[in-house]
């Protein structure tokens, strides 16, 4: 079972920290796409909820992510509110949506599961590009108004930073909650949890919605320090971007995530400065660790000292035995 | 068989699955403070019997029913919070929690506590799960990964999460099957101790014919999907047609 402890809720914010300080040594030119590594680490983190801890592989968790993120676009540009209103409307509209796609995509299993979430961002992108009016189609929108202090790269990290913070630690209590153990015994073995009496649906529809809340909220962030939305924020392409990460990372470490979203955009951003095969790169990249790391690049830093540091005290504790795939079916 | 009403009573339930009968019109019930075993050859429906009785199969035709109401299409979650309590004949505790975050997911499941996001699953219910996992005889065992005990341990830990939910009634599929003969007498007379101590009827599937004449009050003999015998073990034992049904088995 996942604990909590002042530990690590220590480990995060020092982890937070350390992100924020990142201004102190990264070119200017640089900062908004460490800013965007932030967000997309925030994004990711929620994902995880749902692939690690649910065992539900969401491929179209960028919907969520590009819904937060239009909202506040069209809130801004399209009708002038101001940004709190824009952030109010997005974060209360995504829940409705949450709940909308939770129930849809529920009712399939598995892989149709899976599809099921990509069809539904698929959905949410051709509605975005088709209707140029409301979003600007495949041009997006530009020009999110922000107040005056939010107005720079700077304090758009810092808000960045701020945030995926937060999402980080409200997940680490949620994992270490009832509910949180309750979700990875599902993942585990659904039909023993029926047999307890948790409603198997039930919980995997909470799991949905909260992570769809959070994916939301950092679309939100990605609108504030972007200062634009474009489609490919919602398309499936984020989606399984996400999933890539969480994968790479390891899905069954608490922290394995963000590891994932550093490694796969420090590595694009890097290499486009002096290729333009930077896709190449990284799909090359992708492929080696998959193959070195079934289980992600998080367990296997577990026994070293970089594991402890960074990793160690906040993985979960299956990460040492990750569960078997197989369920095991009463016959 | 007491006189009063029954804690858990099928009335003619039927359950096919395409064209093969597994259950065929079975009328059976449990009352208090009994130990009622399903004996039966290898497909005679006992398996089918038990998952129409906890909910995990709707049967054809037929009702069932938990205290005296109707639970025929209740699915398994909404049972267990009406008292029924169920192990399953391959062990299907959580293999990589420990023995006693195990039953602690048990209690938190019974108590409706699915959902609390805020507070330490791994700090609540310690000491329940703890005396539940001292009923069993693993209490030395308990921060063990419940995966890496021995087959007949992660049998005992199986029933303590059964136990977990504080069943009325205690439904156990093949409570002992793969364990060796110490461990069965063992596993058994800690059964009967704690169906005695809590008075909870059971209703038990077995295969060791020696095991049902000496832990059951009743035996229900169920052959190709169908009641064949109901009533006290020497009334079983006596009986013809069980004794043809068990060609070649000795009692």
């Amino acid at each position: 079972m996942e604990h909590l402890s002042w530990r690590r809720a220590l480990l995060l914010v020092l982890l937070g920290l350390a992100a924020a300080a990142l201004v102190l040594v990264v070119p200017e030119s640089r900062l908004p796409a460490v800013t965007r590594t932030v967000m997309l680490a925030g994004a990711a983190m929620s994902l995880n909820l749902l692939i690690g801890n649910a065992g539900l592989v969401s491929m179209g968790h960028g919907l969520f992510l590009g819904f937060g993120a239009y909202v506040v676009a069209i809130g801004s540009v399209k009708h002038g509110l101001s940004l709190s209103w824009c952030i109010a409307l997005a974060i209360s509209s995504a829940v409705v949506l949450a709940v909308v796609s939770a129930i849809i995509a529920l009712r399939a299993r598995a892989l149709f599961f899976g599809l099921l979430t990509l069809a539904l961002s698929q959905v949410a992108f051709v509605f975005v590009a088709r209707n140029y009016a409301l979003t600007g189609g495949d041009d997006g929108l530009v020009g999110i108004n922000v107040p005056k202090w939010l107005d720079s790269d700077l304090a758009q990290h810092f808000v960045a930073v701020g945030v995926t913070t937060a999402v980080c630690l409200l997940l680490l209590m949620i994992l270490a909650s009832p509910f949180g153990a309750i979700l990875r015994a599902l993942r585990d073995n659904p039909e023993r949890v029926a047999s307890l009496g948790g409603h198997p649906k039930h919980i995997e529809f909470i799991a949905f919605v909260i992570a769809g809340i959070l994916a939301a909220i950092m679309g939100v962030v990605a609108a504030i320090t972007d200062q634009a939305v474009e489609p490919t924020l919602i398309s499936w392409t984020t989606g399984a971007t996400l999933l890539v990460m969480v994968a790479l990372g390891g899905r069954f470490t608490f922290l394995g995530p963000i590891l994932g979203v550093v490694i796969l955009e420090t590595t694009r951003t890097l290499v486009q400065t002096y290729s333009e095969h930077s896709d190449l790169v990284v799909g090359l990249l992708v492929m080696g660790c998959a193959l070195a790391f079934p289980e992600g690049i998080g367990p296997s830093l577990q026994g070293s000292r970089l594991g402890r540091w960074f990793g160690g005290p906040v993985h979960m504790a299956e990460a040492a035995t990750p569960p078997s795939t197989e369920r095991t079916a009463a016959p | 068989m007491s006189l009063a009403s029954p804690v858990l009573e099928a009335k003619g339930v039927t359950k096919s699955f395409g064209a093969f009968t597994a259950v065929r019109n079975v009328s059976l019930a449990v009352y208090p403070q009994e130990v009622v075993a399903i004996i039966g050859p290898n497909g005679a429906g006992k398996t089918t019997l038990f998952d129409l009785l906890t909910g995990r199969k709707a049967p054809d035709s037929g009702e069932v029913s938990l205290f005296g109401r109707v639970v025929t299409h209740e699915p398994p979650w909404r049972r267990v919070h009406r008292g029924l309590g169920r192990s399953f004949q391959v062990s299907s505790v959580f293999p990589t929690l420990t023995a006693l975050e195990n039953v602690q997911i048990g209690i938190l499941l019974a108590r409706k506590q699915t959902f609390q996001l805020f507070g330490q699953a791994s700090l609540a219910h310690r000491a329940q799960a703890a005396a539940l996992l001292d009923q069993v005889g693993l209490r030395d065992r308990m921060d063990r990964l419940a995966g890496e005990l021995s087959y007949g341990d992660q049998r005992a830990l199986e029933l303590a999460v059964a136990l977990s939910s504080r069943p009325k009634v205690l439904l156990l599929d093949e409570p002992t099957a793969g364990m060796g003969g110490e461990e069965t007498d063992e596993c058994l007379s800690r059964v009967k101790a704690i169906a005695a101590a809590e008075s909870i009827p059971v209703l038990f599937i077995e295969h060791d014919m020696s095991v049902v004449f000496s832990f059951a009050t009743r035996v229900i003999v169920l052959v190709a999907g169908e009641v064949l015998v109901n009533g006290a073990p020497a009334v079983v034992r006596a009986d013809e047609r069980v004794r043809e049904a068990y060609f070649g088995e000795s009692f």
